[in-house]
């Protein structure tokens, strides 16, 4: 009785089918009937119809892999991006203090030429050095998650 | 380009991409191997992709060479035709008959109309509901049904004389 009333549920639902007016739950009941292998002679075609169409149907979870494969892009560059702008900046740094160091020994070797070091005062020299290290005060201090712009926004006029 | 932007350009042709990249492979894992691939070398070539006159032929130009990548990857001594009819799984007669069996439904469904072979595809393939369809081919709900019988029938026919 019980196979009769699924011989009849398949040939109905197929009936459907090929008409174009199942819905998605019936399909899905549809396929599950026709897997039964008591079916499997009778449906022979009908089963290697919805194989053969499952095997080319998109992957449902295709859509989630791609959008965190982008995702996972996206974060990989911005922690490149980050690496990069760390390390400019401490090479910013490292700068500035040799540059400053270079000013200072040089004062310091050549006590003599207190008053005409590349053409600046004593107090020049104070002056210009003090922006130094407020600008390596500043590379330092900058936040490197915001990202913000490190470039000086006075020039050194030695 | 943000991500958000690249999502909204690249992941609207997802389903396409796979469908070609499974007419190179013939190969659901293969196939959505090369599409990730393809997402990956069309991120880190964004500029390319938005300047690119049409962009939708861009994407799928690059889907069609990451599946004949990998498919030279997972068989690098063989040709890429024998390749796509080669096994890498544990049972290769298996593999190879899935394989056989994707080309040819894939085979009956290019051979159909134009619009059936559009209206199946989305709905039996990509699984796309009705009034998606409504709305991408302009087609209304009655025509769909039509089209979508015609075609599901003339699959039907093909498999009862395969079968027989």
């Amino acid at each position: 009785m019980d196979d009769r009333k699924h011989l009849h549920d398949i040939d109905s639902l197929l009936e459907r089918f090929y008409n174009g007016e199942t819905t998605r739950e019936e399909e899905a009941t549809l396929r599950l009937l026709l897997d039964s292998p008591e079916h499997a002679e009778q449906y022979k075609a009908e089963r290697e119809m919805f194989d053969s169409l499952s095997l080319i149907e998109v992957p449902e979870a295709l859509e989630q892999r791609l959008n965190d494969t982008i995702d996972s892009l996206d974060r990989e560059e911005r922690k490149k991006s980050l690496r990069l702008t760390r390390w400019v900046k401490r090479s910013l740094a490292i700068a500035s203090s040799l540059a400053v160091l270079c000013v200072i020994g040089t004062r310091l070797w050549q006590p003599e030429a207190e008053d005409d070091l590349y053409g600046m005062t004593g107090a020049q020299i104070e002056e210009h050095t003090m922006k130094a290290l407020g600008l390596i005060a500043r590379i330092q201090n900058v936040s490197v998650q915001n990202g913000e712009d490190v470039t000086p926004d006075f020039e050194f006029d030695f | 380009m943000d991500a958000d932007q690249f999502k909204q350009l690249v992941m609207p042709h997802y389903r396409r991409m796979y469908m070609l990249a499974l007419r190179f492979t013939a190969d659901s894992d293969d196939a959505q191997d090369a599409v990730q691939d393809a997402v990956t070398r069309l991120w880190q070539n964004r500029q390319g992709l938005e300047s690119a006159d049409n962009p939708v032929a861009y994407i799928l130009a690059v889907v069609k060479n990451a599946a004949l990548d990998t498919i030279k990857r997972r068989h690098p001594v063989v040709g890429i035709e024998e390749a796509g009819s080669l096994a890498h799984e544990s049972d290769p007669s298996e593999a190879l008959e899935r394989r056989e069996r994707v080309k040819n439904v894939m085979a009956i469904i290019n051979d159909l109309p134009e619009t059936q072979q559009q209206v199946i595809m989305m709905h039996d393939v990509y699984g796309y509901e009705y009034e998606e369809i409504e709305r991408a081919t302009g087609c209304n709900y009655g025509n769909i049904r039509v089209l979508l019988s015609r075609a599901r029938k003339t699959i039907k026919n093909h498999f009862i004389d395969t079968t027989i």
